[in-house]
């Protein structure tokens, strides 16, 4: 074990010395930061005022449409108006989008908006909801005799809040808690990727300088192995702390300087909770429990780390030429897609038999067990997660067996081109 | 020193190595010969436990050879392999520390080689920035620095000027004065020829020849003589009689011949010359025995 530590240690002075990490522990946090202050930005366009023309030549919506929040300003005019005209004269320009309501709207429910810019979905829904109220005061008074007020509260809305059962006084928050264990999932997998190219290019360049041959004179093929994922492993690792560092001390530095009075007293009355009832802010700065998402991405990381690290390594000792291990990466390649799409059907199908199959397949359970970990394991599913686990512990281990003795058998073996038997022959005997 | 009992590898259905034996005593320098394909680099790699025999077993010493022997072999392999973005300084001290070797010693013995080969100066440059030469010279340096017995050297020569050949020869030799026993796998006849003390010739997986340099020389010399002198050719000829057969002469300056004489029944050479003492004036007479080169190919011809 001393021999993989000893090569382990030359492994991860060669990484970190390499410009290209430094590179990436500065641009990759610098990059997602970037990421999320844009959606902090954009979610913060949620606030923005819209100016509305509304093209009513019938007089359906009789001016009586208002943006209960403030946030929408409509303009009645009772005529058409051509959307050439709306595009490009002057007199429309102070307008946003035009909204038209044909007279035939109470029969074919169909109004067109015409944007000038994307209006985000949550206003888009806001004036949907305008016109709709406005139409069913028009259809109650056909049918009904009900006053306006009246007919308000016939037509009252409930919120329907879904809360766990074991935590009632929790509010749920599903699809942000399932996209936060999906972020983490993809970030186990970027990694994974990054780090097991870096494995295999490793492998396949001391194998083609016959490096390996003089230090298979020394040490055995399986601690070469071993010192060569766990050298790059803790690279990745160390990668990863500083992604982490980076992205904190920068989220730290945007609450002090973009958003200082995000937290203060005052505000958070004012608001309801939270910045602006900024859904992104009060996911990142409140809402993910980082105290468990970041051990166990670690524990999740190395597993995944492992296993998909042995096939790296494994390819880049048996590949007999460049276009050898291209070939070869691209079942590695959709393994991991489908590693990001079973995240996302686990998402919407969270109690389906596919959904348990994913958590359990150990190609797709780093990211099922990261969103799970965001939703929160109840009682129910602690079994489910621990065989997950096991499962993917003895996955790494068997691939770490396999890449073993590929590594015996290819490492100074040349000049042949890589197919499948031959890769199976040598890992499986 | 090294037994070598009964060995086979095969790889698939290729048959690399079959039931080789082979001998190696301490002390000296073997030289392991063979043209391209015939085993050499398996019979090395087994003995380096790089891969494990089919049949047959390696001993160092009377005992089974195993991982723990490792560090009893040196090893150069043909196709020098090294970190290159490493210093040289860095490089030898990750080989050491993975030897087991101790800091102080790695520095000693660092020092000591690095100063021997003229590669004190470049210890901190990295190792793609030398020259085929240097890094050859670091690569042997990695080699011999833990201060092994048995050295197993694959073409050490190759990419040497003819300086840093010398230099190497003379190395060799004194490591082998010292008690070191070497293995020389090469092509370069000249090189097996000029150093090594015993030849192991080695074809399509099975060893054809097993002996000590002079023996070798003595077989397959047939007790031909080449013979210098100034006189008259006819003269010369005429004297021969019937336990001695020209085979070849030519005229090299001005009554200047030089003749080639095979011995027949056991007759020698001296009779010869007493023979012909009154005919011609001797300029040089010396046993013509076959280069190392037309040996190989003979024997690897006629097999």
């Amino acid at each position: 074990m001393k021999a993989a530590w000893i090569i382990a240690s030359r492994e991860f002075r060669e990484r970190i010395q390499s410009r290209y990490f430094v590179m990436m522990a500065l641009l990759g946090p610098a990059f997602i930061l970037f990421g999320l202050y844009s959606l902090f930005s954009l979610s913060g366009d949620d606030n923005q005022k819209l100016k509305i023309l509304v093209a009513d030549p019938a007089g359906i919506m009789n001016q009586i449409m208002t943006g209960k929040s403030g946030q929408i300003n409509y303009t009645f005019i009772e005529k058409y108006v051509e959307i050439e005209d709306f595009a490009d004269a002057p007199v429309y320009e102070e307008f946003d989008a035009i909204l038209e309501i044909n007279e035939k709207v109470l029969t074919n429910n169909l109004a067109f908006l015409f944007q000038r810019k994307i209006i985000s979905p949550t206003l888009v829904t806001r004036i949907h909801r305008d016109m709709e109220k406005r139409l069913e005061i028009l259809k109650a008074d056909e049918f009904t005799h009900l006053d306006f007020e009246t007919f308000r509260r016939v037509m009252h809305s409930v919120k329907l809040e879904v809360r766990d059962a074991y935590r009632p006084s929790m509010k749920n928050n599903y699809y942000m808690a399932a996209y936060t264990g999906f972020f983490f999932g993809a970030l186990v997998l970027l990694f994974v990727f990054t780090f097991g190219m870096t494995i295999l290019r490793s492998s396949s360049r001391e194998k083609s300088n016959r490096v390996a041959e003089v230090m298979l004179s020394i040490v055995k093929p399986g601690q070469l192995l071993m010192g060569k994922i766990i050298g790059i492993g803790l690279s990745a690792l160390l990668q990863t702390v500083l992604w982490f560092a980076g992205i904190a001390l920068g989220l730290f530095i945007l609450r002090i300087t973009v958003f200082p009075d995000m937290f203060q007293a005052a505000n958070l009355v004012e608001n309801d909770g939270l910045y602006l009832n900024n859904s992104w802010v009060s996911l990142i700065y409140d809402k993910i429990n980082f105290a468990v998402m970041l051990p166990w991405f670690v524990v999740v990381f190395l597993l995944t780390y492992l296993f998909y690290g042995s096939i790296f390594a494994a390819l880049g000792a048996a590949q007999g030429s460049e276009s050898d291990g291209q070939k070869f990466l691209i079942p590695i390649f959709l393994l991991l897609m489908m590693a990001l799409a079973s995240g996302y059907f686990v998402i919407e199908n969270p109690q389906s038999s596919l959904s348990s199959f994913f958590t359990q397949f150990p190609f797709t359970a780093p990211m099922v067990i990261m969103i799970k970990l965001a939703l929160g394991i109840d009682d129910t599913e602690i079994w489910s997660f621990v065989s997950a686990l096991v499962i993917m512990t003895l996955t790494a281990w068997g691939f770490l067996r396999f890449a073993g003795k590929i590594y015996q058998k290819a490492l100074l073996s040349n000049g042949y081109r890589l197919n499948w038997k031959r890769f199976m022959k040598w890992g499986l005997r | 020193m090294l037994e070598i009992k009964n060995i086979t590898k095969r790889f698939g259905d290729h048959v690399a190595l079959s039931n080789v034996s082979a001998h190696f005593e301490a002390g000296k320098i073997h030289a392991l010969l063979g043209p391209n394909g015939a085993g050499k680099t398996t019979l090395i790699r087994l003995i380096n436990q790089i891969y494990e025999p089919d049949n047959g077993t390696i001993h160092l010493h009377g005992k089974y050879l195993d991982r723990k022997n490792l560090n009893a072999i040196g090893y150069l392999p043909e196709e020098r392999g090294m970190y290159t973005t490493m210093t040289v300084h860095d490089f030898l001290f990750f080989l050491g520390n993975l030897r087991g070797m101790e800091k102080k010693t790695i520095a000693h013995q660092l020092d000591f080689w690095l100063n021997k080969l003229a590669m004190l100066d470049w210890q901190y440059k990295r190792i793609d920035e030398l020259s085929k030469g240097m890094a050859q010279k670091i690569q042997f340096i990695a080699t011999v620095f833990h201060d092994p017995e048995l050295l197993i050297l694959d073409e050490p020569f190759s990419g040497f000027d003819p300086t840093n050949v010398q230099l190497m020869r003379g190395i060799l030799r004194e490591l082998k004065e010292q008690g070191k026993t070497i293995i020389l796998s090469t092509h370069n006849m000249n090189n097996a020829e000029t150093i090594s003390d015993h030849i192991t010739l080695i074809h399509k997986g099975k060893i054809i020849l097993d002996s000590n340099y002079a023996a070798i020389k003595k077989q397959y010399s047939q007790d031909i003589y080449a013979i210098q002198f100034k006189g008259n050719m006819l003269s010369f000829a005429n004297a021969l009689w019937i336990n001695y057969d020209l085979i070849e002469s030519k005229q090299i300056g001005d009554n200047q011949y030089l003749a080639k004489v095979k011995m027949l029944n056991n007759s020698q050479v001296s009779d010869l010359l007493k023979a012909l003492l009154s005919d011609v004036e001797f300029e040089g007479v010396w046993q013509d025995a076959p280069s190392m080169e037309e040996i190989f190919i003979q024997l690897t011809q006629s097999n």
